[in-house]
């Protein structure tokens, strides 16, 4: 598995290094100093996990998830507890505090390459399977004071919000400064349909589909939320199904 | 750095306690001198106007215990719902209830009396019919009893309840500084702390020499933190070991993107400051000047002698590329500011000048 390394002080990813040096599966393709170098490293070498240092000198851990074009599984590495930490739900990430033992950093590798390594649910498979411009299945994303890591497979709606799009999933929803288009063409369009300009639809999670006028269609969510597929999408969205 | 301010929530507790019982002590007292007093006074006036009589002690020591029951009544309302009014409401409403209660005081002695006459007819003799006039007299005499009792409570209440509340304010207030300046101590410097000892992990199988250097940094600074009480003076030759300390440790983490330039006028080393004054200075410099740029930068230290009076401390770090991660700079400033002059009154001053660098000024009176 490729593993990346993100600290500013020299000697600390070189610890890192010594911790990894029994672990023969995991190379480290790159080391970083800053978020700008490590969105670059993340994006080219596409590492299956990351040790990130929460302070970075232009910026923090937090900096280099949401500027990625993709979302690899992550080990955060800090001096101290942060409260910033705490803004996670439980498992959704697994923090070091530096100075870290061997065993401590044994036990959050394996976590980590177990979940990678997980069997896909079924709803996941459609999203597993290699993506337009990423292969990843979850996205990151800071909303205020909360972080979100969101599997893929738990998004059922994908709306515009201002500049912004707002994620649905689950029980809970989280904005994300990014454009819909750009979400669009990061994702698989056989899972993720353009029903309008306003609206991209996970397939997996469509009740029942409807006619409606000017030879749209209204396709009811599973939680009965009802979205309208324009005219120009609807013959799209019935080829797509007839696959 | 580390905690050790005492627990002295237990003592405190007690203090109150002993409060409280000190109030309920005083109530009693005033209860039982002012209504005693006031039967004494009827029974004087009973004797002046020549009317002996047994019926009429029992009355009186009847009235006095009825109106020492209405006044306790008042001070139960008082303490659960009036006590945190303002003054003027708390008489607002006295002034419609003491009448009342005044009226009551009456009806009830009239009641009083006519059972006592009831349960022993012997007394019939003693007992005449009052006026309507005559019954109005005594409510009046009541109610002033009454409103001499109530200004008597308040004033004292109020006394202490001001002076209870400024005493509280005072305690928060330095309890407040004194949990700010722990907490700020304990996240500055345990960030430091462990990415210096998670560097010093690495050091020891990479540069043993460097490594042993570094721990004795660390003690250094460490015994500085931790021995150096607030309230003295030290020497700027041990500030300097602490900050030559502090820096080595840094330059531990931040390596190429951390040089210093430092300039000491040597016969300054046996003047005074206050503990880990240049140490703050300094660390503010690294955080907020050297940590926030992607290439580091030149810290600057000048310590000189500017007048037959007066030393200072200029530290000069580049300004920061981006928002630095720690908030807190200014109250780590403003803390200092206040140590100085608690140390020196007006004659030490620390200054903030932001050009293409960041300077910061301390003087100081030899």
């Amino acid at each position: 598995m490729k593993l990346l390394i993100v600290d500013d002080s020299r000697l600390a990813r070189k610890e890192l290094q010594n911790l990894l040096s029994r672990h023969s599966d995991l190379y480290v393709v790159a080391e970083a100093t800053d978020v700008k170098t490590a969105v670059a490293a993340i994006n080219e070498h596409q590492p299956d996990i990351v040790l990130l240092d929460i302070h970075l000198p232009d910026g923090d851990g937090f900096d280099v998830l949401e500027q990625a074009d993709y979302t690899p599984q992550v080990i955060f590495t800090t001096a101290y507890e942060q409260h910033a930490l705490r803004a996670f739900e439980l498992n959704a990430l697994d923090y070091l505090l530096k100075p870290v033992t061997q065993e401590r950093f044994d036990l959050a590798l394996e976590r980590r390459a177990f979940k990678s390594l997980d069997p896909v649910p079924t709803t996941a498979i459609a999203i597993s399977k290699p993506l337009p411009k990423t292969r990843t299945d979850q996205v990151f994303v800071r909303d205020g004071e909360r972080c979100h890591f969101i599997k893929l497979s738990n998004i059922y709606l994908i709306s515009v919000e201002g500049n912004y799009v707002r994620l649905y999933f689950q029980q809970s929803k989280a904005l994300l400064a990014k454009s819909l288009n750009y979400i669009e063409e990061r994702l698989d369009p056989s899972v993720f349909f353009r029903a309008n300009r306003q609206q991209i639809i996970n397939m997996d999670y469509v009740d029942k589909i409807e006619p409606w006028v000017n030879e749209g269609l209204i396709v009811t969510l599973h939680n009965g939320e009802s979205v309208e597929v324009s005219r120009r999408q609807a013959k799209a969205f019935k080829h797509n199904l007839e696959l | 750095m580390f905690s050790d301010a005492p627990n002295n929530m237990s003592d405190q507790h007690q203090g109150s306690i002993k409060i409280l019982q000190d109030t309920a002590r005083q109530y009693i007292k005033l209860q039982l001198l002012f209504w005693g007093g006031y039967l004494l006074l009827n029974l004087i006036f009973m004797g002046l106007w020549g009317a002996k009589s047994f019926f009429l002690l029992i009355l009186f020591l009847l009235l006095s215990i009825v109106l020492a029951s209405m006044t306790h009544a008042l001070r139960y309302f008082y303490k659960h719902r009036a006590h945190a009014w303002p003054l003027y409401k708390t008489a607002l409403y006295l002034l419609w209830a003491l009448p009342l209660l005044a009226l009551a005081a009456q009806a009830l002695m009239v009641g009083l009396t006519r059972l006592l006459v009831f349960v022993f007819p012997v007394l019939i003799a003693n007992n005449q019919p009052i006026s309507i006039g005559g019954l109005l007299g005594y409510a009046m005499n009541y109610c002033i009893m009454l409103t001499l009792w109530c200004a008597i409570y308040l004033l004292r209440a109020e006394f202490t309840k001001r002076r209870h509340s400024e005493v509280a304010y005072w305690q928060l207030q330095a309890q407040l500084k004194d949990n700010e300046l722990q907490f700020l101590r304990s996240q500055i410097n345990s960030h430091f702390l462990f990415n210096a000892i998670n560097n010093l992990r690495t050091l020891i199988t990479e540069d043993a020499q460097a490594a042993r250097k570094g721990m004795a940094s660390l003690s250094v600074l460490l015994r500085g933190l931790l021995q150096s009480d607030s309230q003295q003076l030290v020497t700027l030759r041990d500030e300097l070991d602490w900050v030559q300390g502090y820096l080595y440790l840094e330059s531990l983490q931040f390596e190429h993107r951390l040089s210093t330039h430092m300039e000491i006028d040597e016969n300054l080393l046996t003047a005074k400051l206050p503990p880990l004054v240049m140490q703050t200075l300094v660390e503010n410099a690294i955080k907020h000047g050297i940590a926030a740029r992607r290439q580091g930068g030149e810290l600057r230290i000048c310590i000189q002698r500017i007048s037959t009076e007066y030393w200072q401390i200029e530290v000069q770090n580049p300004l920061p590329e981006f928002q630095p991660m720690h908030i807190g700079n200014q109250i780590g400033l403003r803390n200092t500011r206040e140590r100085l002059h608690m140390a020196f009154g007006h004659k030490a001053s620390l200054d903030l000048e932001f050009s293409t660098l960041v300077t910061t000024r301390v003087q100081l009176p030899l």
